[in-house]
């Protein structure tokens, strides 16, 4: 069993992580309840604009640092932008095609354009070396223990996000209009919420969270490689299902726990070598654990709209 | 066989279905009739065993039927049809009423085969006995129904709103199959339907449900003069 | 053999096609395709398996899995480990690549039982990424010794021994086509009993199938069984195909993804939608790069076409569906 001074690092970098995780989590939560869709491909776009971001940025691998120099900065925001516009463009022109089928197929089309991008971006560029854009890290001493303003802004941009949307969602009118559209999407277009319009905003925010998760993890994770990326949506999907896609902060805390837990278990050898080399398993086990509970009755029924 | 109801209370959420529904059903083919949401889908749901009911008891021919697993109770001998049809587009006529009969019923091939062909005489089927559901009409799928239930040796066999959407004289053709059930199985058949000349023709005996209670019950013919479930039904059209 | 008469006149087999398809791929296939294109077909034989496994489960029992890539893998594995290290004929190789396959995929039925449509898929995605961590853990028998036999040491690594009557490539190859064959046949053999109309009344309406009796969860399971013994002989059949340096890489998410999309490109209405989705993941590719202007560009880009090719397919379906009135 490693040491706390060992673990504490890790369990700082698992919040860190976790609180990525939760973003992601949030993201796709308040998609899928407005829109029936479970975006499969929050990591493949989010990898795509990380990628595209440091092209833009005449990325180099020697020299992945920032340089404030000129118009390279606006690669910055421009990760954001692309991100928001390749789910902004899908939510827009491929969705509804899709939109009077059941929520597997409609979440099948998310999974088209996962495919369709990581198939690009294995093209363009090498899928090993990490790629993405860095800030400005300074670390500081915290109790012994040394933290990075990354992690430390990753844990204050998840409550922000997770307050900030639940709150949205309760004291906005297109907050109000996505929970509706949620509970019954007939019925709210039958009292005139402009249905596809909040719908697009809906993907709009999905796709903006996207670029800010993006934004801020090649710095808090120096070895970020395309899979990983497009696999990032995997824990995530692990903290929404404990979370029923419909409460946002038990999806919170799941992935917050997912994220530690993760991250904890990795300085483990000798004996318990096992804990590290499985420690991805962590999503898997907590939702399965989730589901089986949760699941005591016969059919699981989440969030206003069957999942089946 | 009879049907003892005691007590049935069905909750959904804040929403009583079923309200301490008492009463006993007799033999033969009985009509279970009332207004919209009166209950009579959820009560036919708690025999099936889809929905666990809050309190009360079902004894069907001396047997608690509410201890049993849902697909069970289709081997003891609970047979439904749906108020949508439920036939199998993928499987042909033959296999329809072979699946009931191959879960429920007799060991051997042959006595599945002949028992499922009985069935199928009974309703009227043979003709199309190796067609796809799929490319069969209304008439078919709703008989093929009513086959499924009375496969093999049924005890209890429910129908819900068997002559939905059939035009008059296929009503009819299915009211004399109806009729002619608890004879050729000795099951006792519940009907439930909006369609009275129907529910006058095969049940000799009916009983009434309104928010879930008992509203009435005995002779059909009695039970539909009645002043308290004719005010019941004032707003609906009792065809 | 009554049985076997019945099965061959049923709806479910349609007897000259296979027997077409059986004659060009022992006979004239070997005889007119060079090494690379009966490797291909070779491949292509076991990935119509695994699709078989996969539209099985969507396609008739209405289950929506995301993980055969893992009981895929796990027959991979066991298949290599009992190759180096028994004297085992090969058919018992692969079944018992199948049968542990089989308790795997029960294993992952067990929690995917209660759940159905898109959270099945997700649970399923989720139980195959388990998997592949523990065989990218485990890493791939490459002739050491030892429970994972792995080798340590360099010299120690040997190729995968193949059957003694399937050496060559052509004959591995037919060898691969019987096999394939054989788990269509017992896919449609379970189709078209017992278990096959319990699936079609599960996959329309579980209230109405439990209302005929049938006790849903134990033939949910036999599904699930059924179809990892099918990818899991499938994996025995890649083991011997490749015969070393196998990686996790036709294991992990992205080849489940991968899988999914050249299923439903396939069909999952028919067995033979398994042919077409194997057609396509592993000779069309080939036939683009060595006859397409672009060459490699393909391949490194084949995940997008099968991206845009599940696009299509999901719209076609929807405008069909569409046109038939079953969108409400």
């Amino acid at each position: 069993m490693p040491s706390l001074d060992t673990l504490i690092p890790f369990i700082i970098q698992g919040l860190a992580f976790g609180a990525m995780y939760a973003v992601t989590g949030t993201g796709i939560v308040v998609l899928y309840r407005t829109t029936g869709v479970v975006n499969i491909a929050f990591g493949a776009v989010g990898a795509m604009g990380a990628h595209l971001a440091w092209s833009l940025m005449g990325g180099s691998i020697t020299d992945p640092e920032p340089r404030a120099m000129g118009l390279r900065i606006l690669a910055y925001p421009g990760l954001v932008v692309i991100t928001a516009l390749i789910t902004l463009a899908y939510g827009w022109f491929l969705a509804p095609i899709l939109d009077r089928r059941d929520p597997l197929a409609k979440s099948l089309g998310t999974v088209a354009l996962a495919l369709f991008l990581m198939g690009i971006m294995k093209q363009t560029w090498d899928t090993s070396k990490p790629r993405g854009l860095h800030f400005p890290n300074q670390t500081f001493t915290l109790g012994g223990t040394v933290v990075s303003t990354t992690q430390v802004a990753a844990l204050f941009f998840a409550v922000l996000m997770v307050v900030g949307v639940s709150l949205y969602l309760d004291r906005t009118a297109t907050g109000t209009a996505m929970r509706a559209i949620a509970n019954n999407r007939e019925t709210s277009a039958l009292l005139g919420v402009p249905v596809r319009r909040i719908e697009a905003l809906a993907w709009l925010g999905s796709g903006v969270m996207c670029g800010l998760v993006f934004l801020l993890l090649p710095s808090l994770f120096k070895s970020l490689d395309q899979g990983t990326m497009v696999w990032f949506v995997i824990p995530a999907l692990g903290g929404a299902i404990v979370g029923r896609f419909r409460s946002l902060w038990i999806t919170f805390f799941a992935s917050m726990a997912i994220g530690t837990v993760e991250s904890f278990l990795t300085p483990f050898s000798g004996s318990l070598q096992f804990l590290s080399n499985y420690r991805r398993m962590t999503p898997v086990l907590i939702s399965v654990l989730a589901i089986l509970w949760l699941s005591r009755q016969r059919t699981v029924v989440l969030a206003g709209r069957e999942m089946s | 066989m009879s049907i003892d109801v005691t007590d049935l209370t069905v909750r959904f959420g804040g929403v009583v279905s079923l309200n301490k529904m008492t009463l006993t059903f007799p033999d033969g083919t009985c009509g279970l009739i009332g207004p919209n949401g009166a209950g009579k889908t959820t009560f036919f749901n708690v025999l099936s065993g889809y929905v666990t009911p809050a309190s009360g008891s079902v004894v069907v021919d001396g047997t608690e039927l509410l201890g049993m697993p849902d697909f069970q109770r289709a081997r003891w001998g609970v047979r439904r049809t749906f108020q949508t049809e439920q036939a199998i587009e993928d499987l042909t006529v033959f296999e329809n009423v072979l699946t009931v009969e191959e879960h429920t019923g007799s060991s051997s091939r042959a006595e599945r085969t002949a028992a499922v062909d009985a069935a199928l005489e009974f309703t009227n089927l043979t003709p199309v006995r190796d067609e796809l559901v799929r490319t069969l009409g209304s008439r078919e799928r709703r008989f093929i129904e009513v086959a499924r239930a009375v496969v093999g040796r049924p005890r209890l066999v429910l129908l819900d709103e068997p002559a939905a959407g059939l035009p008059e004289h296929e009503t009819i053709e299915l009211g004399s199959i109806i009729q002619a059930i608890p004879e050729r199985t000795g099951a006792t058949v519940v009907l439930v339907d909006h369609d009275m000349s129907l529910v006058q023709a095969c049940c000799e005996w009916s009983a009434v449900l309104d928010f879930g209670m008992l509203l009435a019950s005995g002779p059909t013919r009695e039970v539909l003069e009645d002043e308290k479930v004719l005010a019941a039904y004032v707003g609906e059209e009792l065809v | 053999m009554e049985q076997l008469a019945k099965l061959t006149t049923h709806r479910y087999f349609q007897p000259g096609a296979v027997v077409v398809v059986m004659l060009l791929a022992l006979f004239v296939a070997p005889a007119i395709f060079n090494t690379f294109w009966i490797t291909n077909l070779t491949q292509m034989a076991v990935f119509a398996v695994v699709a078989a496994s996969a539209g099985l489960l969507y396609g008739r029992v209405g289950l929506v899995s995301l993980g055969q890539v893992a009981p895929y893998g796990i027959g991979t594995w066991v298949t290599m480990r009992l190759a180096y290290a028994t004297d085992l004929p090969w058919p018992v190789l692969l079944i018992a690549g199948g049968v542990v396959a089989a308790a795997v995929g029960v294993l992952i039925g067990l929690p995917a039982l209660r759940v159905s449509g898109l959270y099945l898929a997700l649970v399923t995605l989720m139980l195959a990424l388990a998997v592949e961590i523990l065989l990218f853990q485990l890493k791939f028998p490459n002739g050491g010794s030892g429970f994972s036999g792995v080798a340590s040491d360099l010299s120690s690594i040997t190729t995968l021994p193949r059957p003694t009557f399937a050496e060559s490539d052509a004959a591995y190859f037919r060898f691969a086509a019987i096999v394939a064959f054989l788990m269509f046949m017992l896919a449609t053999w379970f189709l078209a009993n017992k278990p096959g109309r319990a699936w079609a009344s599960i996959q329309q309406s579980e209230p109405a199938a439990l209302a005929a009796g049938i006790d849903v969860t134990r033939y949910k399971l036999i599904a699930f069984a059924l179809a990892a013994l099918m990818a899991g002989v499938a994996g025995g059949l890649f083991a011997g195909s490749v015969q070393n340096s196998i990686g996790v890489d036709q294991f992990n998410r992205q080849a489940a993804l991968f899988l999914i999309a050249a299923v439903l490109m396939g069909g999952v209405r028919s067995l033979w939608g398994a042919l077409i989705a194997g057609l396509l993941a592993k000779v069309l590719l080939d036939i683009l790069v060595e006859y397409m202007v672009g060459g490699q560009f393909w391949n490194d880009f084949s995940l997008s076409l099968f991206g845009f090719g599940l696009m299509m397919n999901l719209i076609i379906s929807t405008r069909d569906m569409e046109k038939k009135g079953l969108l409400g």
